[in-house]
């Protein structure tokens, strides 16, 4: 066996470690500079991507292929750690809490996701899919003296084990089916069992499989654990669920259903159409009534979900590629919104959508940023949203299902009336009397200017992003 | 028929039998409440237990710790019944999981998790 070709893995996971063992090392007052070490290792994980092969070599005995796919979940998995990174170094501690065991998760975790995206394997994917999970549950419970970060925790956990179960089980009936856990042999093996007539079995798997993905990426009507997970959670966190987590659940589903169940398209295209309209709708409905930011950040993620579902419900490779351009935008749209949240409840400010009256004159900076991200995320031109809907109803349209791309646009109408409610809030409202000013970090102000700009980037000059993401989603079936 | 349409029946008629008896009984009972039917049965455990005696919780900790190093070490068995035909490469793969494991016993041990005081 050659491990050359999961450096990007290797590295990351050493970092993690080694960030465990600085922990007892380094003293206490000087922990700050260990969210160096763990940019440095992002980093360094990134540039050995980069350098990986990309031309569809299996690595691993089979378990891991190198596709340009693996490229892209790689650098955009690292992409959002880099973030969590550098917006929880002052979260964490000035909740008091130990920065280099958050940050040992946080690499674990994205390690785990990165592992998930590049199986070429059911089981090296689902031992992904859970080294990333475990060090969710703990992320999210990892305020321990909160008890809504325990509530988090808890909730998070006990749906994400019975998903992770339930995804295991529709594994198992699959193998039942095919015999293999090999992806392409599972897909070449599915051909068989239908002219056999032993699809009905593989039916019920691939039901069982999306039911646990759809737990992990909280579509409707497996997503009221999103809700309570993401408030409770620590800020960064919350971030890194609607990213990392939710990218990784993405991907697997691009694997596993896409690909590894291609051949019963017939039956998973409709199915899929049909989680994605009600995931929308119910996501955007359910975020109008919200009033705590978060809550209603982790609907509108919810609704978000929905409308990348609409891209893999098309399954063409059209679709793909504009799921994939999807999450490159909206992991700079959400994660600059959940960092704007992070630097406002570090200076004191409280999550609540009432509590940001008047930010447009506290902090004209912060409030111009927000309402980028949330003109973004509603999907304004010149905004990386605007392209990605674009190119999700395009595809839509494309591959024969329009009433996805109705569904995508009278939604997106809805959801105009609670992303410009924070808006109106911040530019409209009257400045409460005790105003403080909002003081930022450095660590926050970078990752402020990174997803700004990478906001602004998409949508205005897309096309390096649209070419990485449709030569990736080629050739993946 | 075939095999599956005969399970759907089956579970049809299950999911039919379990309804109608315990809503028909549902129905006809009158709902009387007293202490013992409203305890779990034997199946459950009592949700409020009175307080038992006073333990240290700090024996969680070293169990937790135990089980998580005892249950690792079970992976060194099949290792060493194959330790030959593994070869030189087993050992070095041993070693890797081995340090990984050092690296985490090392942590707690700093962190004072395995202090009793």
């Amino acid at each position: 066996m050659n491990f050359g070709t999961v450096w990007p893995e290797i590295i990351l996971a050493a970092v993690g470690m080694a960030l465990i063992l600085l922990d007892v090392i380094v003293p206490k007052q000087r922990q700050r500079a260990l969210g160096l070490v763990a940019v440095l290792g992002m980093v360094g994980s990134g540039v050995a991507a980069a350098f990986e092969p990309r031309n569809g070599a299996l690595a691993l005995g089979g378990m891991i292929i190198l596709d340009p796919l693996s490229l892209f979940f790689r650098l955009l998995f690292l992409a959002g750690a880099l973030l969590v990174t550098l917006f929880s170094v002052d979260y964490i501690r000035g909740k008091g809490r130990d920065l280099a065991e958050f940050l040992a998760l946080v690499c674990f975790a994205t390690t785990g996701a990165m592992i998930l995206a590049i199986s070429w394997n059911v089981v090296s994917l689902f031992v992904g899919l859970e080294l990333l999970s475990i060090s969710a549950y703990v992320l999210a419970g990892f305020l321990r003296d909160e008890p809504k970060s325990n509530e988090a925790g808890l909730k998070y956990f006990l749906n994400g084990a019975l998903a992770s179960s339930v995804l295991l089980f529709g594994l198992s009936l699959v193998y039942g089916v095919t015999g293999q856990t090999g992806i392409p042999e599972i897909a070449k093996a599915l051909v068989t069992a239908q002219t056999q007539g032993y699809s009905t079995v593989a039916l019920m798997g691939l039901g069982m499989v999306l039911v646990g993905l759809g737990f992990k990426i909280a579509a409707v009507p497996f997503h009221l654990w999103a809700p309570d997970a993401y408030e409770g959670s620590p800020t960064p966190i919350a971030g890194f669920l609607s990213v990392v987590a939710e990218g990784a659940g993405i991907a697997a589903i691009i694997r596993l259903v896409s690909v590894a169940m291609g051949p019963l398209e017939g039956s998973w295209g409709v199915w899929l159409g049909a989680l994605s309209i009600l995931t929308m709708t119910v996501g955007n409905v359910t975020a109008l009534w919200q009033k705590n930011i978060k809550r209603m950040l982790a609907y509108s993620s919810v609704a978000q979900v929905g409308y990348i579902l609409a891209g893999l419900a098309v399954g063409t490779t059209a679709g793909i590629g504009a799921v994939l351009f999807y999450l490159a935008a909206y992991l700079f749209m959400t994660m600059g919104a959940f960092t704007v949240i992070a630097s406002l409840s570090s200076a004191g400010q409280g999550n609540e959508i009432s509590d940001y009256a008047g930010l447009g004159v506290r902090s004209p900076i912060l409030a111009v940023l927000l309402t980028i991200f949330m003109a973004s995320l509603l999907g304004i031109p010149a905004t990386a949203g605007f392209m990605g809907k674009l190119s999700l109803i395009g595809a839509a349209v494309h591959g024969g299902m329009a009433w996805l791309a109705v569904g995508i646009a009278v939604n997106s109408a809805i959801s105009v009336a609670y992303y410009w409610l924070v808006a109106r809030t911040m530019w409209l409202d009257p400045v409460p009397e005790k105003a403080e000013p909002i003081r930022r970090s450095a660590e926050l102000g970078a990752a402020l200017v990174v997803t700004t700009v990478g906001t602004l980037f998409l949508g205005i000059l897309p096309q390096v992003v649209f070419f990485f993401a449709n030569w990736a989603s080629v050739g993946i079936r | 028929m075939s095999a599956y349409q005969a399970v759907a029946v089956y579970l049809g008629v299950v999911l039919v039998v379990v309804l109608g008896i315990t809503g028909v009984i549902g129905r006809l009972r009158r709902p009387k409440r007293t202490a013992a039917k409203t305890a779990a049965y034997e199946c459950g455990v009592s949700p409020a237990p009175g307080l038992g005696p006073r333990f240290p919780v700090r024996f969680y900790l070293v169990a937790m710790l135990f089980v998580v190093l005892d249950v690792e070490a079970i992976a060194f068995y099949p290792w060493g019944l194959r330790l030959r035909a593994l070869g030189t490469r087993g050992l070095l793969d041993m070693a890797v999981f081995a340090v990984v494991l050092a690296i985490g016993y090392a942590h707690v041990w700093k962190k004072g998790g395995l202090d009793w005081r």
